[in-house]
C-alpha cells in the first residue's frame, strides 16, 4: 500500500505547481481561484518511498456551503490520506491558518508547506518557524514551490510524521484555538450525545464540534435524530446569548482570533497594508473607472489582429502549402507508383489529407489565440474582468463570477462549464452552462477563418471580432432571457479574492498553450480522422453500396438533400452545408473538414485556396455570414455536450440547453440573412 | 434578523470611502452560507479593512483584509459594521 | 493487395477509434480535447 498524501490549501496558493514539482507532470497551473476542480493523483518522484499525491481542490474553509469544500472534506474525512500537507501562502498567512486551523481540529496528521518563500523575502517580511511551529504544534516547512526550493525537506517531513505519528484521535489543540465555553460545550456535546447516537462517530472530538457549528451535512450524515438535535441546540443558544452572536460567528471569530495572535508573534511586516505594491498599480490602470472597460475590449480586438492579422494568416499560407500541396502530390504520386486503386487514392488523398488538411491548416492560428488567453489567465486579469464586469453581469442576473468561466470558454467550452463549480448559486451555475456554449471557442476559428478568407478577405479581423459580439450578445439577452423565465432568483452574492499579478513564466504560458493546442492535434488524429473516412465513405457509395459518380447521388447527398430545407431560409439550403453542419456536432472544426471533402473531391489536389473557389460558387458574403453565426451558436459539440450532462447531471436540461441554442442559432441565421436581403445585401 | 443600532461611531463598510479604514465590529445578517462566506474569507470582529476602490460602475469594491484583496459587493459591505 | 491493406487499416483504425470514443463517453469521460487537460479527463487516463 503506497502512502497517501493530500494537498490542501486555498485557492491560488501554488497547490498545483507543488503537486507538478513532486509528481514531474504538467499540470495547468492558471492564477485565478479555482483553477483545480477535480482531485488528481500522482506518484511523487523526488523520493525513494512509494507515495500518491492527491491534488484536492482549492477551499477557503471546510465549510458545508460550497461543492468544492465538500468534496475535500469528504475526501480527508472518508478517504483518510496519511498526511495532509497543507499549502499556506506566506504572503496571506493570517487567511490561510484558518484552514490550517480546521484540518487541525480535524485531528488529521498535518505538515504545513509555507510557501511563496521567495516572495516573502522579496516583500522584506520576516517570518518566525519556531513561534509557528509552536502555536500550531505542528511541522511547518518553507518552500518556494515554483522553484523547487524546500520540497524535498517537504516531503521527507511528511514522511516522517506518516512513520512515526499514529494519527491522532482527537485535537489537542483545541482548548488553544478556541475560548473556555466553546471548548465545554464541546466537551458536552463529546460526552452526552455521541454516545446516543445511532450511527459509530470516527473522530468525536471534530464530530461534536461540527454539531455545536450546526453543521448540516454532518447531521444528515449521522442521522442525527430530532430530539439530540434539540439537546444540542440548549449548547448553541446558550452560546449565542452569551456572545450575543450566531453559533457559526462565534466559531469562526474565536479561530480568527488565534490565527491573528500566531501571525501577530511570527511575522514580522515590512509594508504596511496602504502601501501600494506593483499589483495596485496595474491595478490602477486596469481597473479604472474610465479605462477598464475599454481596455478589455481593446485587448480583445489586439488578440484578434494577431490572430488574424498578417502573422496568423502567414501561417495559414505555410501550413497550406505543405499539406495541401506538397505532401498531397508526394502521397498521390506514391499512390499511383505502388498501382493503388482510384477509390484508395480518393480516399486518402480527397478524404483523408482533404478533410484533416483543410482543419490543421488553422491550427497555428488556435495555438496564437490560446497563447493570449493563457497570459490572461496566468497573470491574475481574469479575476479582475470579474471584478470589473460584476456591475454589468448583475444586470443580467448574473454574478461577476460568470465572467471567468465565459473568458475560458473563449479557449474551450469544456473546461469553462466545468469552471462553473467555483459558483456557488445552483441556479447561477446552470444559467452560465447554459450560456458558456455562446462563447466562440477555438474549434470554431476555423470556420471562421475559412469563410472569412473566402469572403471577406480585406476585413478579416472586424468580421471575426464581430462574430465574437455577436456570441456575448447571444449571451446577455439569453441570461436576460433565461433569468426571467425558467431560471428565475436572487442574484448570488459576489464575494472574491483579487490575487496579486504575478509575471507569467515564458515556460509556463508555453505549457498552457500546449496543453490545449495539442489536444486539437490530437483531435485530428483521431476523432476528426474517423468522421472523415466516415463522410468520405458515405459521400462516395449510395444505398447500395456501389460507387456514385455524382456525390449528390450517394448516401450522405440523401441525408443532407433530407435535411438541407430546414437551413434553405437561412440561406444555405445545399446539401453540403447540410451534412457539414450534422458533423459539426462531433466536433465543430469538423464543419471545415467535411467542407474540405464535400468540394474538394472533384479533383483529388486541392488545396484550401481551391476549397475557397468552390465556396465561393455556392456562398455569398451574406450567406457565408448567417452561415458562421449559426455555427457560431448551435448545438455545442459532443465533447461539450458530454461535460454539459455531467455538470448539469440531468437529461432534461441538458436537452433544453442544446434546444436553446440550435433554435436561436436558427433565428439568429435567419434573421441575418432575410433580413441582410431586405437590405439589399447579398 | 438581528436588530443592530448604527451608533456615531459606527458605520457600515459600504459608507468608507476609497482610502480609508476601519474595524470590523460585527456582520449583520442570517446565517447561512453568504455569511459564512464572508466569515470564512476573514470578515469578523476586530480584523481591520481598508477600502481600495471600487469597480468602473461604483459596485463591487475591493478592500484590503488581513493582508490580502478581497471584492464584495456594496450590498454585502453593508451587512458589515465597523468604527 | 495494396489496396486491400491500405484499406484495411484505415477502415479498421476507423471503427477502433469510434468504438473507444463511444465506450469513452459510456464511461462519463469527456472525450474532450482542446482544452487544459488538468480539467479534463483525456490526458489523466
Amino acid at each position: 500500500m503506497p502512502l497517501k498524501f493530500a494537498l490542501v490549501g486555498n485557492p491560488n496558493c501554488g497547490k498545483t505547481t507543488l503537486f507538478n514539482e513532486i509528481t514531474g507532470s504538467t499540470q495547468y497551473v492558471g492564477n485565478w481561484p479555482g483553477v483545480t476542480i477535480e482531485k488528481r493523483e500522482g506518484k511523487a518522484k523526488k523520493i525513494q518511498e512509494d507515495v500518491l499525491i492527491i491534488d484536492l481542490p482549492g477551499i477557503y474553509s471546510l465549510s458545508p456551503y460550497s461543492m468544492e469544500e465538500i468534496i475535500a472534506r469528504d475526501y480527508i474525512i472518508n478517504e483518510m490520506p496519511d498526511v495532509v500537507i497543507n499549502i499556506v501562502d506566506g504572503t496571506n498567512i493570517e487567511r490561510n491558518f484558518y484552514l490550517t486551523i480546521q484540518l487541525i481540529e480535524l485531528g488529521v496528521n498535518v505538515v504545513v508547506a509555507l510557501n511563496m518563500m521567495d516572495a516573502v523575502e522579496a516583500k522584506g517580511d520576516k517570518i518566525d518557524l519556531k513561534i509557528l511551529e509552536g502555536s500550531l504544534k505542528v511541522p511547518v516547512v518553507p518552500i518556494t514551490a515554483s522553484k523547487g526550493k524546500g520540497v524535498t525537506e517537504l516531503l521527507e517531513k511528511a514522511l516522517n510524521v506518516a512513520q512515526t505519528a499514529a494519527a491522532a484521535g482527537g485535537s489537542p489543540l483545541l482548548q488553544e484555538i478556541h475560548n473556555e465555553s466553546i471548548v465545554a460545550s464541546i466537551e458536552e456535546i463529546e460526552n452526552r450525545i455521541i454516545p446516543t447516537l445511532e450511527s459509530k462517530v470516527q473522530n468525536p472530538r471534530w464530530t461534536s464540534l461540527k454539531l455545536l457549528e450546526g453543521d448540516e451535512k454532518v447531521q444528515e450524515a449521522l442521522k442525527v435524530s430530532v430530539e439530540s438535535l434539540n439537546q444540542i441546540k440548549v449548547y448553541q443558544e446558550d452560546l449565542e446569548k452569551k456572545f450575543d452572536m450566531d453559533i457559526e460567528t462565534i466559531v469562526a471569530d474565536s479561530r480568527y482570533r488565534f490565527t491573528t495572535d500566531v501571525t501577530r508573534k511570527a511575522v514580522k511586516k515590512k509594508a504596511q497594508a496602504s502601501d501600494l505594491t506593483i499589483s495596485d498599480k496595474i491595478d490602477k490602470v486596469v481597473t479604472n473607472r474610465v479605462l477598464a472597460i475599454p481596455l478589455f475590449l481593446a485587448m480583445m480586438f489586439g488578440i484578434f489582429s494577431v490572430t488574424f492579422g498578417t502573422v496568423g494568416s502567414s501561417t495559414i499560407d505555410f501550413v497550406d502549402g505543405l499539406v495541401n500541396d506538397t505532401i498531397a502530390t508526394f502521397v498521390l504520386s506514391l499512390l499511383e507508383g505502388a498501382g493503388a486503386a482510384v477509390w484508395l487514392q480518393d480516399l486518402i488523398v480527397g478524404g483523408i489529407i482533404g478533410g484533416l488538411g483543410s482543419m490543421l491548416v488553422f491550427v497555428p492560428q488556435i495555438m496564437i489565440l490560446f497563447f493570449f488567453l493563457a497570459i490572461l489567465e496566468d497573470t491574475g486579469y481574469m479575476a479582475r474582468a470579474a471584478f470589473v464586469m460584476d456591475r454589468l453581469l448583475r444586470k443580467l442576473g448574473l454574478s461577476g463570477k460568470s465572467f471567468i468561466p465565459m473568458l475560458i470558454g473563449f479557449g474551450c467550452t469544456v473546461p469553462a462549464v466545468m469552471s462553473t463549480r467555483t459558483l456557488e448559486n445552483e441556479k447561477d451555475r446552470r444559467l452560465t452552462i447554459m450560456l458558456v456554449p455562446f462563447m466562440s471557442c477555438g474549434a470554431r476559428l476555423p470556420v471562421y477563418a475559412l469563410y472569412t478568407a473566402a469572403f471577406f478577405a480585406n476585413n478579416q479581423t472586424m468580421v471575426v471580432f464581430s462574430l465574437y459580439l455577436l456570441g456575448i450578445a447571444v449571451a446577455v439577452l439569453s441570461g436576460v432571457f433565461l433569468k426571467k423565465t425558467i431560471l428565475k432568483g436572487e442574484v448570488a452574492p459576489f464575494v472574491m479574492e483579487l490575487p496579486p499579478y504575478r509575471i507569467p513564466t515564458f515556460k509556463g504560458l508555453m505549457i498552457h498553450m500546449w496543453d490545449r493546442g495539442k489536444g486539437f492535434v490530437k483531435k485530428a488524429g483521431t476523432i476528426i480522422f474517423a468522421a472523415a473516412v466516415v463522410i468520405w465513405f458515405l459521400q462516395y457509395f449510395n444505398f447500395s453500396f456501389q460507387a456514385v459518380s455524382e456525390p449528390a447521388d450517394s448516401i450522405l447527398g440523401a441525408i443532407g438533400n433530407a435535411i438541407a430545407p430546414v437551413f434553405a431560409p437561412l440561406g444555405f439550403g445545399d446539401w453540403q452545408s447540410a451534412v457539414a453542419l450534422l458533423t459539426g456536432f462531433i466536433a465543430k472544426e469538423a464543419v471545415v473538414s467535411t467542407m474540405g471533402i464535400l468540394h474538394g473531391v472533384a479533383e483529388a489536389t486541392e488545396s484550401s485556396t481551391d476549397l475557397i473557389t468552390a465556396l465561393r460558387t455556392v456562398f455569398t458574403p451574406l450567406t457565408a455570414y448567417a452561415f458562421m453565426a449559426f455555427s457560431l451558436l448551435y448545438l455545442p459539440c459532443m465533447a461539450a455536450f458530454a461535460t454539459i450532462k455531467r455538470e448539469m447531471n440531468s437529461w432534461k436540461w441538458t436537452l433544453i440547453t442544446v434546444g436553446y441554442s440550435t433554435g436561436i442559432a436558427w433565428v439568429v441565421a435567419f434573421l441575418i440573412f432575410q433580413g441582410g436581403k431586405m437590405m439589399g445585401f447579398n | 434578523m438581528i436588530l443592530w443600532e448604527v451608533s456615531d461611531l459606527e458605520r457600515t463598510l459600504k459608507e468608507l470611502k476609497t482610502g480609508e479604514k476601519g474595524v470590523i465590529i460585527k456582520v449583520l445578517g442570517e446565517k447561512g452560507a453568504v455569511k459564512k462566506r464572508l466569515m470564512d474569507m476573514g470578515m469578523t470582529s476586530g480584523a481591520e479593512v481598508l477600502v481600495r476602490k471600487a469597480a468602473p460602475l461604483g459596485d463591487p469594491i475591493e478592500i484590503n483584509i488581513r493582508g490580502y484583496e478581497l471584492t464584495l459587493r456594496k450590498a454585502e459591505a453593508q451587512n458589515i459594521i465597523i468604527k | 493487395m495494396i489496396n486491400w491493406i491500405i484499406g484495411g487499416i484505415i477502415f479498421g483504425a476507423t471503427v477502433l477509434i469510434i468504438v473507444r470514443s463511444i465506450s469513452r463517453m459510456k464511461k462519463g469521460e469527456s472525450g474532450c480535447c482542446g482544452c487544459t487537460q488538468s480539467k479534463c479527463n483525456c490526458a489523466v487516463k
